[in-house]
């Protein structure tokens, strides 16, 4: 167990330190720079910065320095926890995501929650021949054909603007200053659309998973023991068949919420929501370095983190892997 | 994105019959009495903290700052006004510059606003300086008395008034002397102006801000009490449910928010231009000739009809001496120049040497070389880059739009590792010296786009340092002639901005002259509407 965990903490550490390369080096890969974006963009100015200035601003965000320089600082700086300081927001970047981080972690969660616990249900449903299928399969593929943006766009204009049921921007009632259980009914009500709009997609897939595992457990000779047995039926379903179809579903779910980060970028847009995935659209927009190497590094830590849980989750649920 | 969402928006109006959910106000927002507002809701967004040292150094940040600060001057729909100092003086040389406060001006917090605080404020940006604020022409800044700052420049600047005198906040010396690094301080108590609005709240996460009504106001109390910026995804659909009273629109929607008895829709000159930007440093277009061909061979007018049905409404095609219509500076000869004529661009072409010389329909240059080319377009402009890919097709030029973000084709333009680029840029309307110089007023960067020919360059030292209007009027006619015939790049298009607001709530919408507020933002937040003081 032990050497299998340190060998997981091995590949981890080089995975991290490729990472750090790539986010340092491809951000500054791109033409442009962060100092110099002031000139176009719809509704930006022509102001040109005088020369003085410029060189002033690029010594004070040490930018004038060579990039292996550059490097270096940034690893000193993250050894001591120190993620630097946003360009353009004018602010610690560990300040800025830290405020991000709790807003995303509920959409992505919720979402890849919401669309796995329903995949378990339908899936399980349909494999025991308590449902028709068909009645699953078409929605669910038009839904899941449709990227998480479109989809909520159309949430957004029937749900939001004609039946104005949810608030469509935000995470939260701005100056509302509510407290306690208002404050969560407010917080719920604004995640609902941006939710529905990450779920649908994804579903689909999951469904099909949860549904062809269960078919397959189903006819192994274990159950038919279980059966012959004369076990109840609610546990050969749950303790017998499910537990074993879940295993792919759990990785499916912590794929979902590490991958969830990039698809919520747009949807998150949409919707105005303070979350990572916005962050991450305004911080490429302004080429903000410093900016950009700490969304990128808190996302690989994100799913260094969802990988290595689901290691831990998988030693539990089959304890066979521990000899591999 | 956003054409998706308005498309949805436009179909959903549609089968509503244009019709608008009232916003469940619940009292807030209502007109209260005497003509004042209780409320005011403008869609809201991060700009950063609005201190001189933490806005984003653009349009939008800029606004926010200046409700908390006041200038030495600013401007209403008609021109520059009287705003800290009650009158100015410029020296004959345009060298110095005197201005006069108004008596009795106070901070928030009550103190006295002097002399000594517009000498300071410049004093503590030369220490640190921010993008924004273009100090370099400054030599000294005095106080002679209490009320009085006087300007030496180092040499005469005649657009004093529009980029220093109205656009440098003045800050409270008893507040910033302690501070050594201002960038870093984002404590909101320190946000201490003489303007007509305080900070009540900045949530930056979200880009929600409410700013409340300074009662003490020296042009007297603001009508507005509260100005609210609440965080919107879609404006539209907000605008719609009321969650804001003002939002800008797309010009193809214009017709239906028209429609809406419950809105009204207003439009102004962005004072943006969309442009085909040359690589002058290279080949082919490094030749004048080649460049003016593209010039006759791109139909703006055309292009304005064609790129994007119905949204492009009201948009003016570009002119060749670079200045938009909209500007009182803008030369009606030289947009006349250049009218679509592909034989022309054809001739002109061939006596570059470039032709189609084995008949594939792609030309060739005297080396063999095929006419074949990049055409860098932003992600939101690709429609309006195919159009000018079918055009320049008709010349033999073939080329391949590539969609990058506005700031990479900035960065793409400023590495010269191009050959064709389509970009833009507002700030159109400010002064001319500016506009037209670019870069050249400034110590010599020249921003791509900006002839190189020294004649054009002493030609917009002149317009920088000529006082009479008349002179300069003339100096910029000379330099959009001139600048059309060297033809660093050929400016597209100028659109038409549109807004849509909830006139139950606040009529008070104006567009600032001289290109807008400040260095010439030209956008209707201007705080002067919100006092009432036009």
């Amino acid at each position: 167990m032990l050497d299998y965990l340190a060998r997981r903490a091995a590949t981890y550490l080089l995975v991290l330190v490729a990472a750090l390369l790539i986010n340092f080096f491809l951000p500054r890969a791109l033409p442009g720079s962060p100092l110099e974006d002031l000139s176009s963009g719809v509704g930006s100015l022509a102001v040109a910065p005088d020369p003085a200035t410029l060189e002033a601003l690029k010594r004070y965000y040490g930018l004038d320095q060579p990039l292996p320089r550059q490097f270096l600082q940034y690893l000193q700086g993250l050894a001591r926890g120190d993620l630097g300081f946003s360009i353009s927001y004018k602010a610690p970047v560990a300040k800025v995501i830290w405020q991000r981080i709790p807003w995303t972690l509920l959409l992505t969660f919720s979402a890849a929650l919401l669309s796995c616990l329903l995949a378990v249900i339908l899936g399980t449903r349909a494999a025991l021949g308590r449902m028709r299928e068909a009645a699953v399969l078409l929605p669910a593929v038009v839904l899941d054909s449709m990227p998480p943006f479109v989809l909520g766009s159309f949430l957004l204009i029937f749900l939001g603007v004609k039946l104005a049921l949810f608030p469509i921007g935000g995470a939260y009632t701005a100056f509302a200053n509510l407290a306690g259980w208002e404050k969560a009914v407010d917080v719920l009500r604004h995640a609902v659309l941006p939710v529905l709009a990450l779920s649908a997609h994804g579903f689909f897939g999951a469904y099909l998973l949860v549904r062809n595992s269960v078919r397959l457990v189903k006819d192994e000779p274990y159950v038919l023991l279980a059966e012959v047995k004369g076990l109840p039926r609610h546990v050969i379903h749950y303790r017998y068949i499910l537990r074993m179809a879940l295993l792919p579903v759990v990785t499916f779910f912590s794929l979902r919420v590490a991958y969830a980060l990039g698809g919520a970028v747009l949807v998150e847009v949409l919707f105005a929501y303070p979350g990572l995935g916005r962050l991450t659209y305004e911080a490429v927009l302004n080429h903000d370095y410093p900016l950009l190497q700490g969304v990128f590094f808190v996302f690989t830590l994100w799913v260094l983190a969802v990988n290595f849980l689901t290691d831990l989750l998988y030693l539990k649920l089959d304890p066979r892997i521990k000899e591999v | 994105m956003t054409r998706l969402v308005a498309l949805l928006a436009a179909v959903s109006l549609l089968v509503s019959g244009c019709g608008t959910k009232q916003a469940p106000s619940g009292g807030a927002g209502q007109p209260v009495g005497g003509g004042a507002v209780a409320e005011l809701k403008l869609p809201g967004e991060d700009w950063g903290l609005p201190s001189p040292f933490t806005f984003y150094p653009r349009g939008p940040g800029y606004l926010h700052l200046s409700f908390i600060y006041d200038t030495l001057t600013w401007k209403d729909d008609k021109g520059v006004i009287p705003w800290l100092a009650e009158k100015w003086e410029m020296s004959p040389d345009a060298k110095t510059w005197t201005f006069v406060l108004r008596p009795n001006i106070k901070w928030q917090d009550g103190k006295p606003l002097t002399a000594k605080d517009v000498v300071f404020t410049f004093d503590y940006l030369k220490k640190h300086p921010v993008e924004w604020f273009n100090l370099e022409m400054i030599q000294e800044v005095k106080a002679t008395d209490e009320r009085t700052v006087v300007f030496t420049l180092k040499s005469p600047y005649v657009p004093f008034l529009q980029q220093v005198a109205g656009n440098v906040p003045i800050i409270p010396e008893h507040i910033w002397s302690g501070v050594q690094d201002p960038r870093k301080e984002s404590r909101p108590e320190m946000l201490v102006g003489s303007g007509p609005y305080k900070l009540l709240s900045y949530d930056k996460s979200q880009g929600a801000y409410s700013y409340q009504a300074n009662e003490d106001y020296f042009l007297g109390a603001p009508k507005v009490k509260k100005l609210l910026f609440v965080p919107t995804g879609d404006k539209l659909a907000s605008l719609e449910r009321g969650d804001v009273d003002f939002a800008d629109i797309p010009a193809s929607l214009a017709a239906k928010f028209k429609a809406n008895p419950k809105l009204k829709v207003f439009s102004i000159p962005a004072f943006w231009v969309l442009k085909l930007q040359f690589n002058v440093d290279k080949e082919p277009f490094s030749n004048a000739k080649v460049r003016q061909a593209v010039a006759y061979a791109v139909n703006r007018e055309e292009l304005v009809k064609r790129a994007v049905p119905g949204g492009l409404e009201g948009a003016k095609p570009g002119s060749p001496g670079f200045l938009p219509p909209d500007s009182s500076w803008h030369d009606p000869e030289a947009a006349k120049l250049y009218p679509p004529d592909v034989e022309k661009a054809k001739a002109l072409l061939r006596e570059a040497g470039i032709y189609d010389r084995d008949g594939d329909g792609v030309a060739e240059d005297e080396k063999g070389r095929k006419m074949q080319f990049t055409l860098f377009a932003p992600q939101q402009y690709t429609r309006e880059a195919e159009v000018v890919k079918l055009m320049l097709k008709e010349v033999g030029f073939a080329c391949e739009v590539k969609a990058l973000d506005m700031k990479t084709i900035d960065g793409v333009i400023s590495s010269g590792q191009f050959d064709l680029a389509i970009n833009g840029h507002g700030g159109l309307g400010g002064d001319p010296a500016i506009v037209m110089g670019f870069g050249i007023a400034r110590g010599g960067i020249l921003t791509p786009g900006t002839p190189k020919d020294p004649a054009y360059r002493e030609l917009a030292q002149k317009l920088l340092t000529t006082p009479n209007p008349e002179q300069r009027k003339a100096i910029c006619r000379q330099m959009q002639q001139m600048y059309a015939q060297v033809l660093p790049c050929l400016p597209l298009y100028y659109p038409i901005w549109y807004y849509a607001y909830n006139p139950a709530i606040f009529d008070g919408w104006f567009f600032t002259a001289e290109g807008g507020v400040g260095i010439g933002i030209p956008m209707p937040y201007n705080k002067a509407a919100f006092i009432g003081v036009r």
